[in-house]
């Protein structure tokens, strides 16, 4: 059997494994779409936030995914076992084939609803929102092409409007999903084989998860500076095709690494 | 099929530990069934695991048909059936999507015996693996292993977990089917009824080690229980080399040992000056002799 055919009834297989599975892209990307539907109830369609919740829950996804034994104890060995690994690694198959589906399939359910929502900025690609803080207001109008502030139907100064906004706004969801799936996997087969690697994955979730919600006061004290979020995302937005461009690269040689690493691992 | 289909040499295993499996070597003859013993914890599974290619040795080689099973692909590991004995299909997963893989990954699939079963044990295809009963659980993982047709069988303890009654019926299809199959086969269990009725050769795991290896015959002919007594000097003799184990009593000595030209229950009385009465020892006897600390 050639290796294209392998896979997709390797992936075909990972799509059955868990049919709840199916609910957790849903369920974590709350941030992305329940705005947008409030936003079509509003008539005020889409929502300029940048803060894209569904990152959170991209780590333990990949872990359930990829190598759900990471959280194998005596209680919990019958419900990851779930995953199929060794099942899979068992059968007629190559590894790397293997674990390239399973990766396919943690791409796809990760990026399923930031794709899909790629279609809302075709009906109305221009963002319009109110924005109060003068620092993002500045790094708009000097950043993003077209980018104005203007005067809105109760007077305020604060109404910004972006010709594209939208698409970027959808572009810097997707962007930033595939980084961290990436991140994911590069943390979770570097931490494979040590001993310690359920608490070493969850002291990094928790500090990743966590570090933020730390910093909430000082962010929020000093309403006229940019967040982390913020910074980067102005970062990223002048620099379209360069950050896409790089992060496919990274992609392509992360996925190559990751492979060769799963090969040699024991499961 | 020029190479030994299942070989193992000078095998060590540990896990963050003492060794699991200590210097372990053995071989499968082709079209064989080896009956693998030991109690639990013997080093069985480990030793299966590492055929099956889903962990390496610490020392020593394992080969399947003369490959290295760890880095094989999919072209080699078609002739490879492997059932664990843990559950390791996916819970949630439906019994035709199972099958529909196996069909799809497997050339050699023999989709006539995959049906003939599962309409035997009333395996409906639209059952979810976690719905399915052990025994069903087991069949189904059975029918992974056996239905592509393999050359190399590995079965790891394919009663595990079952009822009395569960174990009897399913095992006796499964016994016919290795039995036919012209496979060569590797059968790990620590119920010895099993073993006794199918295999060629047994091999008994204790504490890592083999302590033997060889036909089912040779083993019960060659072992046996020899009680000692009487002797004329009133002292018990120290170990035999050959001994498997030597309990000592009040002026008297049992041993379990291989008998052989040179050693005779015979020979050993006329040494010590004593007298003997020797005892031939059932499978059960032998493993329990045998897989003692």
């Amino acid at each position: 059997m050639n290796k294209t055919k392998q896979f997709w009834s390797l992936f075909k297989f990972q799509t059955t494994i868990n049919p709840f599975i199916w609910f957790m892209p849903f369920a974590f990307s709350g941030s992305l779409w329940i705005p947008l539907l409030t936003g079509y109830a509003n008539e005020r369609p889409f929502s300029s936030s940048l803060d894209n919740y569904q990152l959170v829950f991209i780590g333990f996804l990949s872990v359930i995914v990829l190598a759900p034994d990471i959280f194998y104890s005596a209680a919990t060995q019958n419900i990851w076992a779930a995953s199929g690994t060794e099942f899979l690694l068992t059968r007629a198959t190559d590894r790397k084939v293997v674990y390239q589906s399973k990766s396919a399939f943690l791409y796809l359910l990760v990026l399923i609803v930031p794709f899909a929502l790629l279609f809302f900025p075709l009906k109305e690609s221009t963002l319009k929102t109110r924005e109060y803080s003068k620092a993002v207001q500045q790094e708009c109008v000097t950043k993003l092409p077209g980018a104005t502030l203007s005067k809105d139907k109760y007077g305020s100064t604060d109404q910004l409007t972006i010709p594209n906004g939208n698409a970027l706004i959808n572009s810097w969801n997707i962007w930033s999903t595939l980084l961290t799936a990436i991140a994911s996997q590069i943390i979770i087969w570097t931490i494979y084989p040590l001993k310690f690697r359920r608490y070493i994955f969850w002291a990094i979730y928790l500090a990743v998860v966590l570090g933020p919600l730390l910093l909430i006061g000082h962010a929020t004290a000093d309403f006229d500076r940019l967040s982390t979020n913020e910074k980067l995302f102005f970062l990223f937005a002048p620099h379209q095709i360069l950050a896409w461009t790089s992060t496919i690269l990274a992609a392509i040689l992360i996925q190559l690494w990751c492979e060769r690493r799963f090969i040699r691992l024991e499961q | 099929m020029n190479e030994t289909p299942i070989l193992v040499q000078n095998v060590s295993r540990s896990f963050d530990g003492p060794p699991v499996v200590k210097d372990l070597s053995f071989s499968v003859k082709p079209s064989s069934i080896y009956g693998f013993l030991g109690r639990n914890g013997s080093g069985k599974t480990t030793t299966l695991r590492m055929l099956a290619g889903l962990i390496k040795p610490h020392a020593g080689e394992v080969r399947i048909m003369g490959n290295d099973p760890f880095t094989i692909g999919a072209a080699e590991r078609q002739w490879l059936g492997y059932m664990s004995e843990k559950a390791v299909i996916p819970a949630y997963t439906k019994v035709r999507s199972v099958l529909k893989l196996g069909r799809e990954l497997y050339p050699t699939w023999d989709s006539a015996l995959a049906d003939a079963l599962l309409a035997k044990y009333d395996l409906s295809p639209k059952k979810r693996f976690m719905t399915l009963s052990q025994g069903q659980q087991r069949l189904l993982s059975f029918i992974m292993a056996i239905a592509p047709r393999p050359k190399v069988l590995l079965l790891d303890e394919p009663a595990a977990n079952l009822d009395v009654v569960a174990r009897r019926e399913i095992l006796e299809d499964i016994l016919e089917l290795i039995r036919d199959c012209g496979c060569t086969v590797l059968f790990s269990t620590h119920i010895l009824s099993d073993v006794e009725r199918v295999a060629d050769e047994i091999g008994i795991l204790a504490q890592g080690s083999l302590r033997v290896s060889e036909p089912l015959d040779s083993l019960k002919d060659s072992i046996r229980q020899v009680r000692f007594f009487g002797f004329k000097n009133g002292s018990l003799p120290g170990d035999i080399p050959e001994s498997f184990r030597t309990v000592r009593g009040k002026g008297e000595m049992t041993v379990t040992l291989r008998t052989n030209s040179l050693t005779t229950p015979e020979t050993l009385a006329q040494r010590w000056s004593c007298q003997q009465e020797t005892r031939a020892l059932s499978l059960e006897d032998i493993f329990i002799e045998l897989s003692h600390n």
